[in-house]
């Protein structure tokens, strides 16, 4: 990651988390500036404003230092515990304005065909997003959409049914289906 | 996916639901009957693991984006104005963060290299101003010790070797060769979870040790390069 500044680049995730735990000002500092780019960008592709997409990343990063203690490492990495705090308060924001916004996931569906990790992400998780990326460009471009409207933005398969236009039955194959590729593409890089 | 369990929900029957549930759409009553489905079934938890993974990293794949100018500025404010809980540093505050290291060094222990831990061979990390070393007994890892580097230090452990039971005390030897008790805990099944402030610089610490009741050295952490 880029941009912490100090020895702190060298410092993993769980351990940076435990400093945010005890209160140390450096780790917070550097916690805030590993993530912030990918916090603000998540929530920014989730509700497309960009005083919206500030308020959630702050609070994100508040309840993310709030329960930096109890932080469970058998249920996922901290990055995707904090991505999905993020996406979380993004998509009960976005529940909480009247106004679905056109089509925020078309940001996300164009954005994601372009995208590059920063080069200090080659590691083996970067190897699992390659291959998901990849997995996820090949998909028919109607089960990419239901996939990323229901991972990324929360919508249940009744919300994208309503959405797209399509039957619930057709909403819930189509989900079923690309997240089903998706996994194929996961499975595969574990294999020796 | 036709294990059989012991709920009258089969893993056929289950299918349609584990993607929504890992996703995190599911109804209450979708979500209830996988709960209770996986609870007695491996194959699906198996797969609800990996399902999850894939979520999760579906929200990597966003590209970052730079905050506005003064973010970070306006986040520490707020941060000085609403003081996060654990900076009372109150002792349930760290128990709970030994306890959040302990699930931290289980996963170390049960995935090995999977873990994005920095301990090295020289079993020590210096990471900012915390300190990582592993606890070894008899060459074998059983725990993890972290130490932050400054004065009054705050060290934490997690022990678990199903080994030894009972009291145990963390005892730590400063570079002037001073020998402290740091305090005391307990192991239940071989587990146990620790912190305390020690009111020394945590940069002086050398090494850290689990003494069991019998006064015999159960595990070493060497924190010194």
């Amino acid at each position: 990651m880029k941009g912490d500044g100090g020895g702190a680049d060298a410092v993993s995730d769980e351990a940076l988390l435990a400093g945010v735990a005890i209160g140390d000002d450096r780790a917070i500092l550097a916690f805030v500036r590993r993530y912030q780019r990918r916090i603000f960008g998540l929530a920014l592709g989730i509700l497309g404003d960009h005083g919206l997409a500030e308020d959630v990343s702050q609070e994100t990063f508040i309840r993310i230092f709030r329960h930096s203690s109890v932080f469970d490492a058998r249920r996922g990495s901290v990055a995707s515990w904090a991505l999905t705090i993020a996406r979380n308060l993004a998509i009960d924001t976005l529940r909480g304005q009247r106004a679905i916004p056109t089509a925020p996931q078309d940001r996300v569906f164009m954005s994601l065909q372009s995208v590059e990790r920063q080069p200090d992400d080659a590691s083996v998780t970067s190897d699992t997003l390659s291959r998901l990326r990849v997995a996820l460009s090949m998909l028919p471009i109607e089960q990419r959409r239901a996939v990323i409207l229901a991972s990324m933005h929360g919508r249940t398969a009744a919300e994208v049914a309503t959405e797209e236009s399509i039957p619930l039955g057709t909403a819930k194959s189509r989900i079923r289906l690309g997240m089903s590729r998706l996994r194929e593409s996961i499975v595969t890089r574990e294999a020796p | 996916m036709t294990e059989p369990t012991q709920h009258s929900v089969n893993c056929s029957e289950i299918e349609p639901d584990l993607v929504e549930f890992a996703l995190g759409t599911s109804s209450g009553r979708s979500r209830s009957r996988v709960v209770s489905h996986l609870s007695t079934c491996s194959k699906c938890t198996t797969e609800i693991e990996t399902l999850t993974a894939v979520a999760d990293a579906m929200l990597e794949l966003t590209p970052d984006a730079e905050p506005p100018l003064g973010f970070e500025h306006r986040l520490l404010e707020r941060l000085h104005a609403e003081p996060i809980r654990s900076r009372r540093r109150d002792h349930s505050v760290m128990f709970a963060v030994a306890a959040a290291f302990a699930l931290i060094a289980v996963l170390a222990l049960t995935v090995g290299g999977a873990t994005p831990w920095h301990s090295t061979n020289s079993s020590r990390t210096t990471s900012g101003k915390i300190v990582n070393a592993r606890l070894v007994s008899q060459g074998r890892d059983v725990g993890q010790v972290f130490v932050t580097a400054g004065s009054p230090a705050w060290i934490y452990m997690t022990f678990d070797d199903s080994t030894h039971s009972g009291p145990a005390w963390c005892r730590v030897t400063l570079q002037n060769g001073r020998v402290v008790t740091a305090g005391q805990f307990s192991l239940v099944r071989g587990y146990g979870a620790w912190a305390a402030q020690v009111h020394t610089a945590g940069s002086r610490i050398v090494t850290a040790q689990v003494i069991g009741a019998s006064g015999t050295v159960l595990a070493t952490a060497h924190l010194s390069a």
